[in-house]
């Protein structure tokens, strides 16, 4: 088996080129998610059929030519099963959506397909998006193409997995407290969670509506700004989609980052949950910035700590209300045999829904109940903006262009290893949930490898809107080292 | 606050949620250890930190009173569980 998937913007060449045909292409994507669906279980539905006669469209309006080609025209991309795609099965992993086929379709997957990219299929995810290792998938875990016994992490975990083996050019995923990133850092992959409000949530399952965000997923950082200047825009259908104009990531890629200022927070480096190599591939990546001309700078972000519980407040609480609507009436699951409508609502729920989306609706119906509102949803919300007064008076007061942390704290885990206790699957999030409650854009990329040979991420923070900032960091960082073209074993 | 499994059976009724007796002594454990997680935010100081309930200030913003979906029922009716002469079925509600 070779390792010859393209890259998106080498795909891109190739095709414009006519080196490769979209239906050449495309072909080698499905027989790779054939060979190595079976052990990775990364995607949840392939859409073989669509995706081929999507590629012949792309091949038919490149050879007419012209101008006005659409950029990404004839490139397989792999989307988490999370988006609505019209007539294509979406189940976000839940039992709930087994049979859901949507009636409309995700503004992000009709911005790809209108920048003609190919849908292979749809990736696999933890249900709902919660959980940080893949596990609660109702269709069973991922695994991680680095060392199939462990995690690929979550929830975009099979958008992650299908990127590292090879599976798809590069796929999209959604991060509500570090979706995208973290397994993007187990995996040796780029994810990309921008700016809240950057990418229109419209045609996402919500989970938590005031932190979910969509965002490329890719093996280099270039793919990750070709894919984010499609995805990036203002939506009408989506009241919360940001007005501003989409700045140009690619062309702002190649600039110099000679005296910039990267901030390094102590409670992140210092926090005992880090693993001494992560520590030790940061370093590395720190020195790496200092040749590049940047300047490291020492920070303080004081509310770190308590990012954790102001986290699993606020989105257990949003998913409580945003999952009421899976009643077993319109849509989804419902049910056998009813003996009145309160009995369909708790039977429908008790079978459509798994442990962990259940652990949440009742944690989250709980923080909002009459007489504990305020001792803990209303007081989460006050230490969320003070976490987010953090960030924006370290990048102001040190003039900062970006922060860099480790993404996770430590590699893969093995799957199996915390799936028994949440409160240590809620500390994987520990560096990436923060990015969610201040709203700010950031990306994880590799830096380094462990003992054990597995995949480290470092994840590289912007200001808000300054997505351009990261990816640039990120870029000149790639150009300078390697981690991102190592392949993981059963991809090679 | 003490968590107990009365507190869950409670919790698991206001959200429509069936939970066994067999299942209740685990999500009691941990929803109870998550909880305790949380005690940590009572010791900061949040007096006059006004709430965030958003990542972005922004006002919602207004769009014309449009009809843009024209007739979809059967679009629409396709994904229901229960469905008799254009409707959604459900169980007797009224007794």
């Amino acid at each position: 088996m070779d390792a010859s998937i393209p890259t998106l913007v080498q795909a891109v060449e190739a095709l414009q080129q006519r080196q490769i045909s979209s239906e050449e292409l495309t072909g080698a994507c499905l027989q790779r998610i054939a060979d190595l669906n079976p052990t990775v279980n990364a995607f949840i539905t392939v859409d073989a059929e669509g995706a081929m006669q999507a590629a012949r469209q792309a091949d038919q309006v490149r050879a007419a030519g012209g101008g006005g080609i659409p950029p990404l025209t004839g490139v397989p991309l792999a989307i988490k099963d999370l988006f609505c795609t019209a007539g294509l099965r979406t189940t976000c992993a839940s039992r709930m959506l087994e049979q859901f086929v949507p009636p409309y379709e995700s503004t992000v997957t009709a911005r790809l397909r209108e920048a003609g990219a190919v849908i292979l299929g749809k990736t696999n995810m933890d249900e709902f998006a919660m959980g940080s290792s893949n596990e609660t998938s109702c269709f069973g875990p991922v695994r991680n193409p680095w060392d199939l016994a462990r995690t690929p992490g979550g929830s975009s975990g099979g958008s992650a997995a299908a990127v590292a083996a090879r599976m798809c050019v590069a796929a999209i995923g959604t991060d509500t407290g570090g979706s995208i990133r973290q397994p993007a850092a187990l995996t040796g992959t780029v994810g990309l969670k921008p700016t809240y409000g950057r990418v229109s949530r419209f045609g996402m399952i919500a989970f938590a509506s005031s932190l979910d965000q969509a965002g490329p997923m890719t093996r280099d950082i270039r793919d990750a700004a070709w894919l984010l200047q499609v995805m990036a825009g203002h939506d009408p259908k989506d009241s919360t989609a940001i007005n501003q104009p989409v700045p140009d990531y690619v062309g702002a890629l190649d600039r110099s980052i000679q005296g910039w200022r990267i901030g390094l927070p102590a409670e992140y480096v210092q926090s005992n949950g880090l693993h001494p190599d992560v520590r030790a591939a940061l370093e590395a990546a720190m020195a790496v910035y200092r040749e590049l001309g940047a300047e490291i700078v020492p920070i303080s972000l004081p509310y770190t700590q308590h990012a954790i519980p102001t986290y699993y407040i606020i989105a257990p609480a949003e998913a409580s209300s945003n999952l009421a609507r899976y009643d077993g009436i319109r849509f989804g699951h419902r049910c056998a045999h009813p003996k009145d409508l309160k009995d369909l609502y708790a039977r429908t729920r008790a079978e459509g829904f798994g442990a962990e989306v259940k652990r949440r609706i009742m944690l989250g119906t709980y923080v909002l109940s009459s007489g504990y509102y305020d001792a803990y949803y209303r007081k989460a919300q006050r230490v969320r903006r003070l976490i987010a007064e953090d960030f924006a008076r370290a990048f102001q007061e040190e003039r900062l262009s970006v922060i860099l942390t480790p993404t996770a704290p430590e590699s893969a885990f093995l799957l199996g290893a915390k799936n028994q206790d949440p409160v240590s699957m809620y500390l994987s999030d520990i560096f990436t949930i923060n990015v969610n409650l201040a709203g700010l854009p950031a990306l994880s990329l590799p830096c380094g490898r462990d003992a054990h040979g597995l995949p480290i991420g470092m994840q590289l923070i912007g200001r808000p809107l300054d997505e351009s900032a990261i990816l640039t960091a990120g870029h000149v960082y790639q150009q300078a080292t390697d981690w991102h073209l190592a392949v993981p074993g059963c991809a090679s | 606050m003490s968590i107990t499994e009365d507190t869950i059976r409670h919790v698991a009724t206001l959200a429509r949620l069936e939970i066994s007796s067999a299942e209740l002594p685990a999500y009691t454990g941990q929803i109870a250890r998550i909880l305790g997680l949380m005690e940590q935010l009572r010791a900061i100081p949040t007096d006059g930190v006004e709430p965030m309930s958003h990542a972005v200030e922004m006002t919602i913003p207004e769009r014309l009173d449009q009809v843009v979906n024209t007739d979809q029922r059967a679009l629409l009716l396709a994904n229901a569980p229960d469905v008799e002469a254009g409707c959604f079925r459900v169980p007797k509600i009224i007794e």
